[in-house]
């Protein structure tokens, strides 16, 4: 009981001070919510976007100045592996708090059209872009494209022994320990395992994976741990999008971005294009038409490919990335449907094969 | 002293009150998790014939759980070994501004695991190349070792600051007099270690939830986990039916290790940290137990070392940080607004939760049931059930708010606040709380000067861990964030894909100084308090 303070009236009042003010300061940190709660001015659009912010927060600052819509965005992370903003659109179906999806794919955003999210649009800025890179049904239209490609280190490997096909990584010149993917269950690796299934059939694509994951392969967490792994010599050769491969050479690393299966008869690349869609029952169509009718100006894809998110431009005529030679590079044929019906029975095998 | 009724009207007001914060925490923390329950029923009687074979693993699915709870069970123990080891080491440092000093390492609590393992990815692998260069074999951090370790150094801050406050709750002339009869290493296990037991077990709960729920660190260094099936199994179906449905073993094997690790504990009675602080004689400890407490410093200096280095050297110039931290300023603002939101509005929701645990019967499984489950769901699929609930047009517009990352953290981060006040519960005399209302003039009287000073170290604990998990969190708060607003962790995470390495240490180093000013604030608050108990003695 010694412990027990005494009755000191004037500490008593201390404390009462004490404690009205730590009240205070708890109401006053609730009630500030209404300073933090989105002030939509009348003119909004907004935007849930798996692009990186370092290249789609500009562009979209910059439509802001020239259009005086306010844009809200929310940005996706690689961290999520794919199960955040889709699943964000999917839930919020009801009630819909975006207007506009941009993905960095189209995976997602043909789930998306299954599920009933998207709204039709066709933009007029979309006129010279192949029909192929755009909805027959008018839900998503593609602005720009990034490549799937091998990253090599330039320093370990000489142009001699550069791969040509995804299959020459399963030769006797390449052990395990030289090469890495990002797990092939999420994000773009993820799409191209689909594409492979859908390319080579299933029993083919997974005993490749099979083979792949018996050499003891590193398999890490996602595109840019692989670029940084070739990029420090740690690893001789990865999987990694084109986008990667370009922000290391412009980082100066010793790398080479390879096109695979160039060869007569050979796969191709494959081409993986950002989608752009209106979202269903959105609060700001006509402000999410304006925002998707300026980012398929061929104006702001230039921009892209100057500022390295993609390096495939779709318009017509439209300059390619110069930090690969991209002339004449041959694409994967393999529609993009077909690679979406194809995605969840490869996500089953590739779970099975990868997460032990 | 009040008659019979007027007792009768004050416990019924106070029970009141109590009721109220349990169904906030019902509607906050079991809410998304009953919006699951319901999805998953829905898919079960729906189309979901498979839903066995999601909720009891088999094959693979078993081995990964295995793995799972291996690494949980390891990362927890060797965590809170060092921890304690630590936690004896810096005992002594029990006055001046050495007592404070030695919780500053703590700031490194907020920081993404994912930074952690980047930082000793690298450094192992300079070390492995010097190594190289004298002829010797190089190391890298790969495989089941490096997940370990990694995890273990990002969870230490936790494990070595529960410990310390375990240890710092013992009394002192308890540990004296057993002193006169025992060598100090018996009195040490048979005294010292008993009395600290409730927040040392919450300590082991809380290093086992951390580990056991994350799949990234372990996937950086090709271990697989259980968490990661989940994830993957998600991705491929974008349903949270299944995803849940699949989180359900896991979710068992959390309840059954937190209760095992409280199971056995009694009330330890103690004061609390700041009365009667007298400086402890030098412990003397055998040798070899001395070298044992050495090494589990230098491997705590080590990770302070090696993350505030990797940090510092990442950054490069002070233009670099001035640059991260002046294009993160709204990110910051509503960073530090989310975690002292939460770390304030947990408390007293967390505190009702805890009075529950300490009941026995099937009321306080009960309660266990509802604090532990939330702890085990995926962060997303909380995310996805907080829309179900908040994105209703009956709510009153809250959805679409700075208010969602909060009631996120909130859902995620509560029941871990509840289990350090259990702790701190565990260890208050209930005799001094009955003298209290004896002497009461009001409940209001009795709470600010007897049960808010016994709560106090508990109450700061748990605002302080509340804080840095909170400005953490990713998974939840991103599928709730209020568009154009953001946090500084989805920001270091857009950074870190986009391989802007100085923008990310720049932004983590904002982090920490985030959590230290919290921390001082809270330290600062203590210290007053404890002047004014102090003055009234």
């Amino acid at each position: 009981m010694s412990n027990l303070p005494s009755c000191g009236a004037e500490a008593v009042e201390t404390k009462k001070v004490v404690c009205a003010l730590f009240i205070i300061a708890v109401l006053g940190l609730i009630s500030s919510f209404a300073l933090y709660q989105t002030k939509q001015p009348q003119q909004t659009v907004v935007i849930y976007t798996s692009v990186d912010q370092v290249y789609s927060e500009p562009i979209l600052k910059d439509f802001e100045k020239k259009t005086g819509i306010k844009v809200l965005a929310v940005y996706d992370v690689e961290a999520t592996k794919t199960t955040g903003l889709v699943n964000r659109l999917i839930a919020e179906k009801s009630r819909p708090q975006a207007d506009v999806f941009w993905s960095g794919e189209f995976v997602q955003t043909l789930l998306l059209k299954q599920e009933g999210v998207l709204s039709v649009y066709r933009s007029p800025a979309a006129g010279d872009i192949p029909a192929q890179y755009v909805d027959p049904d008018g839900y998503w239209t593609s602005l720009g494209a990034r490549a799937r490609v091998l990253l090599v280190n330039t320093k370990l490997v000489s142009p001699a022994e550069y791969p040509k096909s995804i299959f020459d990584l399963l030769g006797p010149a390449w052990s395990g320990d030289d090469i890495g993917m990002p797990y092939p269950l999420f994000g773009t690796s993820a799409t191209q395992a689909a594409a492979l299934y859908a390319a080579l059939g299933a029993d083919q694509a997974r005993d490749y994976y099979v083979r792949l994951k018996s050499r003891g392969l590193w398999v890490v967490d996602g595109n840019s741990v692989v670029r940084d792994l070739v990029a420090s010599g740690q690893l001789r050769v990865g999987f990694v999008d084109s986008d990667d491969g370009c922000k290391a050479l412009r980082d100066g690393a010793p790398v080479a971005i390879i096109f695979p299966d160039q060869e007569e008869g050979g796969l191709g690349s494959l081409i993986i294009p950002n989608t752009l869609t209106l979202i269903a029952n959105a609060s700001h169509p006509r402000e999410g038409q304006a925002l998707i009718d300026y980012l398929l100006a061929r104006e702001v894809e230039q921009q892209l490919v100057a500022v390295g998110w993609i390096q495939i431009s779709l318009h017509e005529n439209g300059a390619n990335s110069s930090c690969a030679d991209m002339s004449n590079i041959k694409y994967m044929y393999v529609r993009f449907p077909e690679i979406f019906a194809q995605f969840q029975p490869a996500m089953k095998d590739l779970s099975e094969i990868f997460i032990q | 002293m009040p008659s019979l009724s007027e007792t009768r009207l004050r416990w019924s007001w106070e029970g009141s009150i109590h009721w109220f914060w349990l169904f906030l925490f019902i509607i906050i923390v079991f809410g998304p998790l009953v919006a699951l329950m319901a999805e998953a029923a829905q898919y079960v009687l729906t189309d979901g014939y498979d839903w066995f074979a999601l909720v009891v693993p088999a094959g693979r699915r078993l081995g990964l759980l295995v793995h799972s709870l291996v690494l949980a069970v390891g990362v927890a123990v060797s965590g809170i070994v060092i921890g304690m080891l630590v936690g004896s080491a810096l005992w002594r440092w029990r006055t001046g501004a050495r007592a404070y000093f030695r919780w500053v390492p703590l700031v490194f609590v907020a920081l993404p695991a994912y930074v952690y393992a980047l930082a000793w990815s690298s450094t192992v692998s300079t070390l492995g190349l010097v190594l190289q260069s004298f002829g010797l074999p190089g190391i890298q951090l790969t495989g089941w070792v490096g997940g370990w370790w990694v995890e273990v150094m990002a969870l230490m801050p936790i494990g070595v600051g529960l410990s310390m406050l375990g240890l710092e709750s013992v009394e002192i002339p308890l540990i004296e007099a057993a002193r006169l009869l025992d060598s100090d290493l018996r009195v040490f296990a048979r005294v010292i270690l008993p009395l600290a037991a409730p927040i040392i077990a919450a300590g082991v709960s809380f290093l086992f939830l951390l580990s056991f729920a994350d799949y990234s660190v372990p996937s950086l260094f090709a271990v697989s986990v259980y968490p990661l099936e989940i994830f993957a199994e998600y991705s491929a179906s974008n349903q949270p039916a299944r995803a849940f449905l699949l989180a359900l073993s896991a979710l068992f094997l959390m309840v059954v290790v937190v209760a095992v690790s409280q199971s056995g504990l009694r009330n330890a009675a103690q004061a609390p940290i700041w009365q009667g602080r007298t400086s402890l004689l030098a412990m003397r400890w055998p040798a070899w137990f001395v070298w044992l407490q050495r090494g589990a410093v230098a491997v705590y200096m080590l990770q302070i070392g090696v993350i505030s280095i990797s940090l510092i050297f990442t950054v490069g110039a002070g233009a670099n940080l001035t640059s991260a931290i002046v294009s993160a300023a709204s990110e910051i603002g509503f960073t530090f607004w989310v975690g002292l939101t939460t770390g304030l509005m947990c408390l007293p929701v967390a505190f009702a939760a805890a009075k529950e645990l300490l009941r026995s019967g099937a009321r306080g499984r009960t309660w266990w049931f509802l604090v532990t489950v939330p702890l085990a769901v995926p962060a997303p699929l909380i995310g996805i059930g907080l829309i179900s609930i908040w994105n209703q047009s009956f709510w009153i517009g809250l959805y679409g708010t700075a208010m969602m990352p909060v009631l996120a953290t909130l859902a995620r981060f509560t029941p871990m606040a509840a289990l350090v006040l259990l702790a701190q519960l565990r260890q208050i005399d209930p005799l001094l709380v009955d003298a209290a209302r004896v002497f009461q003039t009001s409940s209001l009287h009795a709470w600010l000067r007897v049960r808010l000073p016994l709560l106090a170290p508990g109450v700061l604990a748990a605002a302080a861990i509340v804080f840095a998990l909170s400005i953490g969190e990713l998974g939840a708060t991103l599928i709730v964030a209020p568009p154009g607003q953001a946090t500084l962790t989805m920001r270091i995470y857009n950074y870190l894909h986009y391989g802007s390495s100085s923008v990310v240490a720049g932004l983590c180093l904002m982090m920490v100084a985030l959590t230290l000013a919290v921390g001082i604030l809270a330290i600062l608050a203590l210290a007053s308090w404890s002047r004014i108990s102090e003055e009234q003695t």
